[in-house]
């Protein structure tokens, strides 16, 4: 594991992105997955396929640092990354924005701990 | 590729425990609602909580046993032991602690003031010598029975539980107890639902394989084949009766394996669906892990009367899911690790398994309510079970046993 001052690999090239990553680069996954929510199965493949063949370099990149030491600058690419993980199924077994063969996703709360039951 | 006999999967299931049609009563009647509460909720062993959330002294949980309206504090006292009492206050029965966690150094009742120590001991009444004939040593909290396992905090309400938490889990053993209650375990991620459904649908749709392949069929079905899933039972168990084992298909490509799926496995070991190029961690697991099977996934076990605890190597998953009535239930599931993410790869291999893991459980949550309205209204009398659904029979039995067998016993 290298620090952000020895790191190899530099940032990788963004551009023709930036759209993409100022849109799907939030910081928690229900953010994210509101995006998806939101958005129309264009808005959907267009981030996927312009993502996809950057992913690999993009993940070696952030990968060299410890967790906490990611660039600051780097924050929105690692966000818009692991938007990639909300879409996957939308773009590659649905074709649909939403699975229409499970609960409403939003019932599903997220919970903080184990003992996390919401107010009782 | 292994050799042919290596690849050999357990029987899928069995006739053994009967081949006839099911009654559904026991989803949508309320008299059985009160039969399960009487005779199961208040005699069987409850998971309510995990051993290294109440950590220190003075640590505390307050689980609330929905289906009785019992709300339990579970505290670590000063000499490190921990201790269950229910969350009133003997004094006119206000509730001790409202918050789900926390850490005191007494517990003090809001309403006047009393105030126990975390062994339950009466140690201060304001005023005290207003009470004519007030004999303090009297007004212990009432106390709850609890045992740990695996790390778990397991509750009795009964007086005198009928077996011990040991006793209660056969044949989960030692073993079991020693790997899951590795201090290494750390709680990752989990959610909740509310589901207009009786408890035990949610329960039936996690132990039994025959569902895989049309209820996931827009997910996961093929990465882990309706086929390639086995039926435990253990009908001399009392606590256990049921259980699935699930495989990997031989041909690893099978299910669809996304560009996403196949980059996260390479850096780590989450999502169950897409073979990891690495593994997690995970000490202690002889007699636990079935390792020494080259497709093995994970087995999942019935935890009597509204757990299921999938083990796996270096992940445990444990769904647990409590009636509020007959017609209402809590559905909770929560992931552990032995591992946290130190690097981002590691956290995109974690945030696809957590997102493929919530959409794969929104399909299995997904029939409940609709079977339970079709109970309710008389459309659906019985249910048919083939031998791969064997464990929803065994299931079924022990709910029935359970009753009898407490009925039984409070006849003179």
């Amino acid at each position: 594991m290298s620090t952000a001052a020895n790191a190899t690999q530099s940032r990788p090239e963004i551009s023709g992105l930036e759209n993409h990553l100022a849109a799907w680069g939030l910081p928690t996954t229900e953010k994210r997955l509101s995006k998806r929510l939101s958005s129309n199965m264009e808005e959907v493949r267009s981030f996927y396929d312009a993502m996809l063949p950057r992913l690999p370099e993009f993940i070696e990149y952030l990968n060299q640092f410890p967790l906490d030491a990611i660039p600051k600058e780097a924050h929105q690419m690692a966000w818009a990354t692991l938007a990639m993980c909300e879409v996957d199924n939308a773009i590659n077994k649905w074709n649909d924005i939403t699975l229409d063969t499970g609960i409403d996703i939003l019932r599903m709360i997220p919970k903080k701990s184990f003992p996390d039951r919401g107010q009782q | 590729m292994g050799k042919i006999e290596n690849l050999a999967l357990p029987e899928i299931g069995s006739h053994a425990l009967g081949t006839g049609k099911l009654p559904v009563e026991q989803y949508v009647s309320q008299e059985f609602f009160e039969l399960e509460k009487e005779h199961i909720f208040r005699k069987s062993w409850l998971l309510v909580g995990r051993e290294s959330d109440v950590k220190v002294p003075g640590d505390y949980q307050n689980f609330m046993v929905d289906t009785l309206g019992v709300s339990v504090v579970i505290a670590r006292g000063k000499d490190q032991k921990l201790r269950a009492f229910y969350n009133a206050c003997t004094h006119r029965g206000a509730r001790l602690v409202n918050a789900s966690t926390g850490n005191v150094r007494a517990l003090v009742c809001n309403f006047h003031g009393w105030s126990f120590n975390l062994e339950g001991d009466l140690i201060n009444v304001p005023d005290a010598a207003l009470f004519a004939d007030l004999d303090q040593k009297q007004e212990h909290l009432k106390p709850i029975h609890l045992d740990v396992w695996g790390g778990f905090i397991f509750i009795n309400l009964a007086e005198k539980p009928e077996w011990t938490l040991r006793e209660y889990l056969k044949p989960l053993d030692d073993k079991f107890d020693r790997y899951l209650g590795n201090k290494d375990w750390s709680w990752s991620f989990g959610w909740r639902a509310k589901f207009k459904a009786n408890w035990k649908l949610i329960v039936d749709a996690q132990i039994e394989g025959y569902h895989v392949d049309m209820t996931h069929r827009k997910t996961i079905a093929g990465a882990i084949p309706g086929s390639n899933t086995a039926a435990y039972y253990f009908p001399e168990s009392i606590g256990v009766p049921c259980g699935v084992a699930a495989y990997r298909p031989e041909d690893v490509s099978r299910g669809m394996q996304t560009p996403m799926n196949l980059l996260s496995a390479k850096y780590g070991a989450t999502s169950i669906y897409t073979k990891p190029e690495r593994q997690f961690a995970a000490e202690g697991g002889e007699g636990v892990l079935k390792e020494d099977h080259p497709l093995w996934i994970f087995d999942n076990y019935l935890v009597f009367p509204n757990i299921v605890l999938f083990v796996q190597k270096g992940q445990i998953l444990i769904q647990r899911t409590l009636p509020i009535s007959a017609d209402e239930c809590i559905w909770e599931v929560d992931f552990y690790h032995t591992e946290r993410p130190t690097s981002f790869g590691h956290v995109f291999n974690m945030e696809q398994g957590v997102i493929q893991i919530r959409d794969v459980l929104s399909e299995d949550l997904y029939t409940a309510e609709g079977i339970h309205a079709n109970f309710k209204c008389g459309a659906i009398s019985h249910v048919s079970l083939n031998k791969q659904e064997v464990p929803l029979r065994a299931y079924y039995n022990r709910l029935l046993s359970a009753i009898e067998q407490d009925q039984a016993k409070e006849k003179p």
